[in-house]
């Protein structure tokens, strides 16, 4: 298994961003011709989210240009960095954020849409550099990406399963506590949903968008500082991921300033809201 | 320490956690539901929180259900296994 594996982990740590990116590309343009129904298909949701806004030509160059075709995004782009030092990989814009949060000596929570952008390799990246870090979210366990990510160089990071049933999540919130209280990073994904209580709405160009009040309770019970985490893909092929400043503990505060931020990521980058599916599979709900 | 001397012990400060008028603890003998208004899992939670420092003792997830933590007695039976297990294994 291991001889398996050391090919494509040499290829890995030989190629640039840049490289991967043009190649992957060049994999979803053949694909769109080998398998023109299947990616017309796959690319039925985003036509429902973007179409009204994007010309049909143009919602097809977004697709091809962050290889939303199929699943070739999280095959290539997501799953190639985990076997590499994540150096040229990924850069983080206002780091600062997240040390002066950890200054307080409460620990930090990182906030991230949940869906959107390339969230789940925050925690793997920074346990890289230094940081003890925590990734809490659902069905994690024996993923793919999960074992190679939890291995050597970034043992430092834990994944914490959460479940939604009041009941059987506590033991996910009292290791969040505990982490927090060490003063280590918790990094925790904030889910949209199409119904939800008025303070909580975000506008959203395309429906209304409600964010999760349950999980927003629980973080205002952890009182520690909020840090916003957002990520994209750059033209070179590399994962920006931006920290911004720190947002009191507090429900309201959180669903006005993160919510605010959120909406000019959708704004400007509505193609990496994987949103888009649950928005075309459950139809009207939306 | 007895089933009975929990029962009080829990009693007082299950007062002082919910107070009298929440609607999560609105009488001595049923402590949480799920059907109550205001349930979720910080409620929960700061409950076990709470538990676990008054009688030092550790719940695991898989003893936080609607049955134990659904009324006073199975809570204090609750208590009761895990404190005689925490002192035979001492």
């Amino acid at each position: 298994m291991l001889r398996f594996w050391s090919v494509p982990r040499c290829l890995a740590q030989r190629t640039t961003p840049e490289w991967l990116h043009a190649w992957a590309q060049v994999l979803v343009e053949c694909n769109s011709y080998l398998a023109p129904l299947r990616s017309r298909r796959s690319l039925q949701p985003l036509f429902q989210v973007l179409g009204s806004k994007f010309t049909e030509r143009r919602v097809i160059e977004i697709a091809k240009r962050y290889c939303l075709i199929r699943k070739w995004r999280r095959y290539l782009l997501e799953t190639w960095p985990a076997w590499v030092k994540h150096g040229q990989w990924f850069e983080f814009e206002g780091r600062e954020n997240l040390d002066a949060a950890l200054e307080q000596g409460k620990g930090a929570l990182l906030l991230s849409p949940h869906s959107f952008g390339f969230g789940r390799f925050v925690a793997p990246v920074l346990a890289q550099d230094g940081y003890r870090c925590h990734r809490v979210g659902l069905g994690w366990q024996g993923d793919d990406l999960s074992e190679r990510w939890g291995k050597d160089d970034y043992k430092r990071w834990q994944h914490i399963h959460y479940r939604w049933e009041s009941w059987k999540n506590i033991e996910a919130l009292k290791t969040m506590k505990s982490a927090l209280e060490r003063n280590e990073v918790v990094h925790v994904s904030l889910r949209g949903l199409s119904h939800g209580e008025p303070a909580f709405e975000i506008p959203f160009w395309y429906k209304r968008y409600f964010l999760d009040a349950r999980l927003l309770r629980v973080i205002e019970f952890f009182q520690a500082p909020v840090v916003p985490c957002f990520s994209r893909l750059d033209e070179r092929g590399k994962v920006i991921v931006v920290l911004s400043g720190t947002i009191a503990p507090c429900a309201l505060r959180i669903a006005a300033e993160f919510g605010a931020l959120y909406r000019e990521w959708l704004e400007r980058y509505p193609e990496l809201a994987r949103i888009r599916k649950r928005v075309y599979q459950e139809g009207q709900d939306w | 320490m007895d089933l009975n001397d929990i029962r009080a012990r829990l009693e007082t400060f299950m007062h002082a956690l919910y107070g009298a008028d929440d609607s999560a603890h609105r009488s001595s003998e049923w402590i949480l539901s799920d059907r109550a208004e205001g349930f979720d899992s910080v409620v929960v939670l700061r409950l076990v929180l709470a538990i676990e420092r008054e009688f030092g003792i550790v719940i695991r997830d898989d003893e936080i259900n609607p049955e134990a933590f659904g009324g006073l007695h199975n809570l204090s039976r609750l208590i009761e296994r895990k404190l005689a297990f925490s002192s035979d294994s001492a």
